[in-house]
């Protein structure tokens, strides 16, 4: 397929106005309308209104948890399947997800839910770290012959997982079962300040980090051997990317729930439109990671206003529409 | 003082030696043909030889020097490999594909290249004949123009040794004798060491100064074409007749391959 990769620069450019942009519709739109003139006069100054506190106190945490959210995963997404060389990875089919909604169905269950501050986030990204142990464990110890294998590994543990994670759901009460399910659908409605703000910092340390394996993901692109005879120990980029990948999924899936599809459908456009160097890859995933969260949440919130949809049920009909189209162009040689 | 020297070299899968106790030597301004029936442990050589697998036994040392000891992106800069199995998929320009043959001479904290790498690999392009390929996607390249790309990228490491896996299969006549003949000048020109496997027996004979001829991990002869491709020999590794000739070119020597029919009809079988 025909890819825009002779001007990866302008994309990044495109996608760098596209956030601000989607961030200030995403801040104008919700169940309580607020007009422009009063959006903008409440952004250039501060004053003392209702509108003043829907928009800082619960608009503006979520585009910012959005953004982050959206970024981490994508980037995430970007470095599972640049490791594995396979476009249809994404951070939650390595059980990572599976790990934290376990974790996180468990402390519901034992009634550790309000025991303690972050009780929820801690529990799931316990849950993911342990998924996460036991891969790289094995990885460490040479069990596993090649990323195939690991991909392999990856998600028999994430059918366990979710075994499990079914089991304590048929054992708990009701009251607990309503809490898990909504942690399981995802959301971007954080009331603690503290984690959106973290989540924003974590995410872009990670794209950081993401940038400092530059060499690494984009030799592992030519395949391990080639990689290899490029100067580049595949076992040790192997385990240190998909560390960096898990540990970024598992604090955001730990914050905002499972959000699902960001991770897989993002990456795989990014590509499509900036080519196979993950110099503009990384940062256009970010961006388009945030942009495509920011877009599904605005629609979530306002489709059947002045309810909300669940952000996982639009991220999974928009992101797999989106994929199916573009398969199904491929198919077509379209484009 | 040999460039690359093999000493009883064991390798292979899950315990078993594929290639064993296999010891030679490569000359600075050698081309060094390997050549063997499948199986016999060619691309295992090679993996050994370029580090990529453990070795089980022995020590392959690069001017002296112990090449399990070396740190990788050194070791890619001394010794540039072609494998035979490269991904197609790449989204990348013809440009950028080649400079990623700089990444050896890069740390983790230099993201981009230099203007001296793009110069190298410029050159590289030149060296090659895919100059005017520069612009074109990797991917949508032909099987000929993209190995010819990938000999680029592996000059764009400036090694001293080159390494290919049987480079010319899936490529017509024209193309093998193309990539072969681009072998032989920077081979000539730059005193270019290369070791490639090649399937191809004519081949091997036409380009190759020495030839090391393996059968069943073992090494079983090693000479100039001549001494190497004799009927005897390639009948009694590849168990198979053949009638050997000479090129009337150049005098280098030329297998016949001999099917079952005639071998009725002629009755050779009963020589």
């Amino acid at each position: 397929m025909k890819t825009f990769i002779r001007s990866p620069r302008i994309g990044l450019l495109i996608l760098l106005a596209a956030v601000p942009v989607c961030a200030l519709a995403s801040l104008a739109v919700g169940a309580a309308g607020i007009p422009l003139p009063v959006l903008i006069r409440n952004l250039s100054h501060s004053v003392l209104s209702v509108e003043h506190e829907i928009l800082f106190r619960i608009r503006l945490p979520r585009i910012v948890l959005a953004i982050a959210a959206g970024g981490a995963l994508s980037v995430s997404g970007v470095l599972l399947q640049g490791l594995f060389r396979n476009p249809l990875v994404a951070p939650y089919t390595l059980g990572i997800s599976g790990g934290a909604a376990l974790g996180v169905a468990l402390a519901i269950v034992l009634g550790l839910a309000n025991t303690f501050a972050f009780s929820l986030p801690i529990a799931g990204f316990t849950g993911a770290l342990c998924v996460m142990g036991i891969i790289y464990g094995l990885n460490a110890a040479r069990r596993i012959k090649d990323v195939q294998g690991m991909l392999l590994i990856g998600v028999m543990i994430s059918f366990m997982a979710t075994s499990l994670f079914m089991l304590v759901m048929a054992m708990s009460r009701s009251e607990d079962l309503h809490g898990i399910v909504f942690w399981i659908m995802g959301s971007l409605d954080e009331p603690d300040i503290r984690l959106v703000y973290g989540l924003a910092v974590v995410s872009l340390i990670g794209l950081g980090a993401a940038y400092l394996f530059i060499r690494e993901l984009n030799a592992m692109a030519l395949g391990e051997q080639d990689a290899h005879h490029l100067g580049i120990d595949v076992h040790k980029a192997r385990k240190r990317l998909f560390l960096l990948a898990s540990i970024l999924t598992g604090i955001t899936v730990a914050v905002t729930g499972v959000i699902g599809f960001v991770g897989l459908v993002v990456p795989h456009f990014v590509r499509l439109f900036f080519g196979s160097d993950h110099r503009y890859v990384l940062a256009g995933a970010y961006m388009g990671g945030a942009v495509f969260l920011l877009a599904c949440d605005a629609l979530a919130r306002t489709i059947i206003s002045p309810l909300e949809m669940p952000i996982g049920v639009i991220t999974g009909l928009v992101g797999g529409a989106l994929f199916i189209s573009a398969l199904a162009r491929k198919r077509l040689g379209v484009g | 003082m040999s460039l690359l020297s093999l000493k009883s070299v064991s390798a292979g899968y899950n315990g078993r030696p594929v290639i064993d106790n296999l010891s030679f030597s490569v000359e600075a301004g050698e081309i060094v043909g390997v050549i063997g029936p499948n199986g016999s442990g060619k691309s295992t050589l090679i993996k050994a030889m370029t580090c990529f697998l453990p070795l089980m036994k022995g020590e392959i040392s690069f001017k002296e020097r112990s090449v399990s000891q070396m740190p990788l992106s050194e070791l890619a800069r001394q010794l540039a490999v072609v494998n035979q199995h490269s991904s197609t998929e790449l989204q990348l320009s013809v440009a950028a594909y080649v400079l990623l043959g700089r990444m050896p001479y890069r740390d983790r904290w230099h993201m981009w290249e230099s203007t001296e790498d793009v110069k190298i690999a410029d050159h590289a392009m030149q060296q090659a004949g895919v100059m005017q390929l520069k612009n074109r996607i990797f991917s949508e390249l032909s099987g000929g123009e993209r190995q010819s790309v990938v000999i680029a990228r592996a000059l764009a490491q400036q090694p001293e040794i080159l390494v290919l896996d049987e480079p010319t299969t899936h490529l017509d006549i024209a193309h093998q004798v193309n990539l072969l003949d681009l072998l032989r000048r920077l081979n000539k020109e730059q005193g270019l060491t290369i070791i490639t496997v090649l399937h191809d027996l004519n081949l091997a004979a036409e380009y190759c100064d020495r030839l090391i001829l393996l059968n069943k991990g073992n090494l079983f002869v090693e000479g100039r074409p001549e001494e190497v491709l004799s009927y005897e020999t390639i009948e009694a590794v590849y168990e198979t007749l053949v009638v050997v000739g000479k090129n009337p070119v150049t005098g280098k020597p030329v297998i016949f391959m001999v099917p079952e029919e005639s071998r009725l009809a002629t009755g050779v079988m009963q020589e």
